[in-house]
């Protein structure tokens, strides 16, 4: 039986999510970046995904794979966000017309240029695969879909990276 | 290392930004969420859970006096939600005015408050949209109430609401997977969405599942 207090396990527990925190976080403030295209919105979304690692982590870090959940997690998130954008995009249209938050990143640079053109999936995929080297059964578990989708995403991501990569050269 | 990864990693360096006070941003973050989420998942239960009153309320009769002395503001007929958005689908019940004592989950009744600067209840439905879309909802409902803000947290004194309710929605389960490589179908982990709207200022207040 554990003989320690809930006090004492709640500290123990802290300092274990904050040294968690602080080996994962760089990262995956990378990950959401390459996702987003943008510097504040990544660091809001890897923020928001380690606070709800945090808000659960007795359970979270119990699991097969905490990395795991927080990557999922900040996937989920930029589902969302980008479905509130679509929402907000139509209201400007009611409003006034006035850049969104995607376009803004447009002049960002080549390579962020070529991930816009990537579905939100075969970005996920892409980089958690290329940037963040996992195998594709670990993004697959990420997403949700198979290691051989994941394989099938990244090899068309490539071929669009490839091309788009390519025709800024030409 | 790939030449895409090299590109990748040099683009987070350049464009990338960790704050150093992220850790305690975190931490503060859960905290506030922490000391709100209570309250509103109490109230956002009272509200959508409130189905059963709301039965209750669509068997009164559309408006004029009742059998009592006191006035009773009539609701507007509702209009088809496909003629206020052209994306929804749900069939939309009749809109509902709290009076009488009545109450529906957090909202209670309009009485001796003044209805004239409310917007239309069109209105309240297209901005409850505008915050969350619900494509899927077999039906919704717009009902309007008033509530204690100040008690609440939604702000100061009794002000009226809106409460937006669509039904039939398939509200996403999104949780861990337990077994790496078990990738689970995606299912659904409730059928109601309720959305707040302030009636007089048509911000959207709060939102969320029973």
């Amino acid at each position: 039986m554990d003989a320690r207090t809930s006090t004492e396990r709640g500290v123990g527990s802290a300092i274990e999510f904050e040294g968690f925190f602080r080996t994962q976080y760089p990262e995956l403030v990378g990950f959401c970046f390459l996702l987003t295209g943008q510097s504040a919105e990544a660091e809001d979304l890897a923020q928001e995904a380690l606070v709800r690692a945090f808000e659960k982590w007795d359970r979270v870090s119990a699991m097969e794979s905490p990395v795991g959940y927080v990557y999922r997690t900040a996937c989920n998130l930029n589902r969302h966000r980008l479905r509130r954008l679509r929402v907000r995009a139509r209201k400007a249209l009611w409003a006034s017309a006035r850049p969104d938050e995607i376009s803004a990143s447009e002049d960002r640079s080549e390579i962020l240029t070529a991930l816009r053109s990537l579905s939100s999936g075969q970005r996920a995929a892409v980089v958690l695969v290329e940037w963040i080297g996992m195998d594709a059964d670990e993004a697959g578990d990420i997403l949700s879909i198979k290691g051989a989708s994941v394989r099938s995403r990244v090899h068309r991501a490539k071929v669009v990276l490839r091309e788009r990569l390519a025709d800024e050269h030409d | 290392m790939t030449d895409l990864r090299r590109r990748f990693q040099a683009e987070v360096h350049r464009g990338a930004r960790v704050s150093p006070d992220a850790y305690e941003g975190v931490l503060s973050r859960a905290r506030r969420r922490s000391r709100n989420r209570r309250l509103q998942v109490i109230l956002l239960a009272l509200v959508i859970a409130a189905g059963g009153g709301v039965v209750v309320l669509r068997s009164l009769p559309a408006g004029g006096r009742s059998a009592g002395t006191a006035f009773r503001p009539t609701p507007p007929p509702a209009t088809p939600c496909q003629q206020v958005i052209p994306q929804c689908h749900a069939r939309r019940l009749p809109n509902i005015i709290l009076t009488g004592g009545r109450t529906s989950g957090a909202l209670g009744p309009v009485d001796g408050l003044d209805l004239s600067r409310v917007i239309s209840f069109d209105d309240a439905l297209r901005r409850a949209w505008a915050n969350s879309t619900h494509e899927d909802a077999k039906t919704v409902q717009v009902t309007l109430g008033s509530a204690d803000a100040t008690k609440l947290r939604w702000g100061t004194g009794k002000r009226l609401y809106y409460a937006i309710e669509w039904e039939g929605i398939c509200v996403p389960v999104i949780a861990p997977t337990p077994v790496p490589g078990y990738s689970p179908p995606p299912r659904c982990g409730g059928t109601h969405w309720g959305t707040v709207i302030d009636a007089t200022t048509g911000k959207f207040v709060v939102e969320g599942s029973a």
